[in-house]
């Protein structure tokens, strides 16, 4: 129930304005009646004090001369309502970041596991790399083996049939045997000429036609010889060739391994610089995120209660003279404190990755 | 060819040293923490140790210092590998009794230049 609020003065004011009627009827009424009507009038200012005086206490804070109390109160409930609005989006605006800060420390999560998965699957792959790159030097190693070069051996024609270098080394061996056989006949046959001539000595065969005989061997055997040297000849360039072919082959080899090898160190570096990063992310997961949805939660909260409060009217009134500019100041200051404090620092969360070409024994090794 | 101890709690790391490492013709065993680095060093005779510094539990600095305790290991070459790269850490490695330090990402060439030195 909400009454008119009178102070003292105003009390004894109207009082005296209520007397003022009794002040010319005493004269025309009984003595008992004008003590009577005193006496109410006293019992009634006695009841009005008690009734102002309950009041009091509650405008002890406006007891001010300058101040209207009513209205300032209701001056700032009115100034209050955008401030309520205020604080009640606040509220839901932290309390809706908190939720979604909440996702994207879930997310962060996810991408870290992602990024995790990702570093091992490309581990995998380099290693299936290198081991592909081993398989295929084999493979080529062993087409080498098979691979054959121009030129032909043994047979006498002249095919363009290519040959490996082992069977070249068979073919070379062939021949030389071939050319082994082909001496040892020859002796053979001037051998057989000449234990002839000695059988027949009683037959006195000249030694014209011994030379004779020896000859027409030595003219059966040359042709062989020349066979021989002409298959050696082409062995000989077909080996130097296949030779050729071979260290070009390794070469290429060689080169592509040194390929593979500075294609491999430059994914390692890539791979640690995601591991890098994803430590980094850590870092920041823990300290930096969850500080910030707790200081958010706590500010929510705190918002939501200190609204409340200003909706039930359970604040003190500030002063009159300087609503809210006392109190804004100090209060806030610490806040942002708490704040800032709250807030891990950039430092916290390590140095920058370095960047991937870092491979320089300039500065990142240091031997004691 | 060396017998030789990585520790580091990044199983990343650990796999892109010890390939580094095993392509190279070096034996390598992994500890994932200083207690497990502990245990492999009390079991082995190790050529060499790598450690990173930022571990859970003992960090980097103090497994040297530990190392160093070791009487098997008080000439053993023990190397830094880690993210870190302030003069001051280094010092404090430098006096736990590291070897050498180096900075990641690490390039695996430098890696086995550096083992060659300090392995002789």
């Amino acid at each position: 129930m909400n009454m008119p609020i009178l102070d003292r003065q105003q009390l004894w004011i109207y009082t005296l304005l209520a007397l003022l009627p009794w002040v010319w009827a005493v004269f025309f009424v009984p003595v008992w009646v004008s003590g009577a009507a005193l006496l109410l009038t006293i019992a009634a200012i006695v009841v009005a004090l008690r009734l102002t005086s309950a009041q009091i206490p509650e405008l002890a804070v406006a007891d001010e001369p300058d101040v209207d109390v009513p209205d300032d109160k209701n001056a700032i409930r009115r100034g209050s309502r955008p401030l309520r609005r205020l604080l009640s989006r606040w509220s839901g605006i932290t309390h809706s970041t908190t939720a979604e800060l909440g996702e994207t420390q879930g997310a962060l999560q996810e991408v870290i596991n992602e990024s995790e998965t990702a570093v091992l699957s490309i581990s995998k792959s380099f290693r299936s790399i290198t081991s592909r790159s081993t398989q295929q030097i084999e493979y080529a190693m062993g087409l080498l083996k098979t691979t054959r070069g121009p030129g032909d051996v043994g047979s006498g024609d002249s095919t363009e049939s290519e040959m490996s270098l082992p069977e070249y080394i068979r073919a070379y061996e062939v021949l030389l045997n071939l050319t082994i056989d082909r001496l040892s006949d020859f002796a053979k046959d001037c051998l057989t000429a000449l234990e002839g001539a000695e059988q027949t000595d009683g037959n006195a065969i000249t030694l014209t036609e011994l030379r004779e005989k020896l000859r027409q061997i030595a003219e059966e055997n040359h042709n062989d010889a020349e066979q021989s040297r002409a298959d050696a000849i082409n062995l000989s360039g077909g080996m130097v060739l296949k030779n050729q072919q071979v260290n070009d082959v390794l070469k290429h080899i060689n080169t592509t391994a040194q390929e593979i090898r500075r294609d491999v160190n430059q994914l390692i570096v890539a791979m640690q610089f995601q591991d890098i990063t994803q430590q980094k992310l850590e870092r920041l997961r823990g300290p930096l995120l969850t500080e910030i949805i707790k200081s958010l939660g706590s500010i929510s909260d705190e918002t939501r209660v200190l609204s409340k409060q200003l909706k039930m009217g359970m604040l003190p009134l500030p002063s009159a003279k300087s609503p809210g500019a006392e109190s804004a100041g100090p209060e806030e200051e610490p806040a942002q404190a708490d704040e800032a404090q709250r807030r891990p620092s950039a430092d916290h969360l390590g140095s920058k990755p370095k960047p991937i070409s870092g491979g320089g024994e300039g500065n990142s090794v240091e031997l004691f | 060819m060396a017998f030789i101890l990585i520790v580091d709690d990044s199983n990343t790391m650990r796999q892109m040293v010890q390939f580094t490492l095993t392509e190279a013709g070096h034996e390598v065993i992994e500890a994932r923490d200083a207690a497990e680095a502990m245990q492999q060093l009390q079991l082995n005779n190790f050529d060499l140790v790598i450690s990173d510094v930022n571990m859970p539990g003992m960090n980097g600095i103090d497994l040297v210092k530990e190392i160093r305790t070791m009487p098997d290991y008080k000439f053993t070459p023990v190397l830094v590998l880690t993210t870190e790269s302030e003069q001051e850490i280094k010092q404090r490695g430098r006096a736990a009794g590291a070897t050498g330090w180096i900075v990641k990402p690490f390039n695996p060439e430098v890696l086995l230049s550096v083992l060659g030195k300090v392995l002789g």
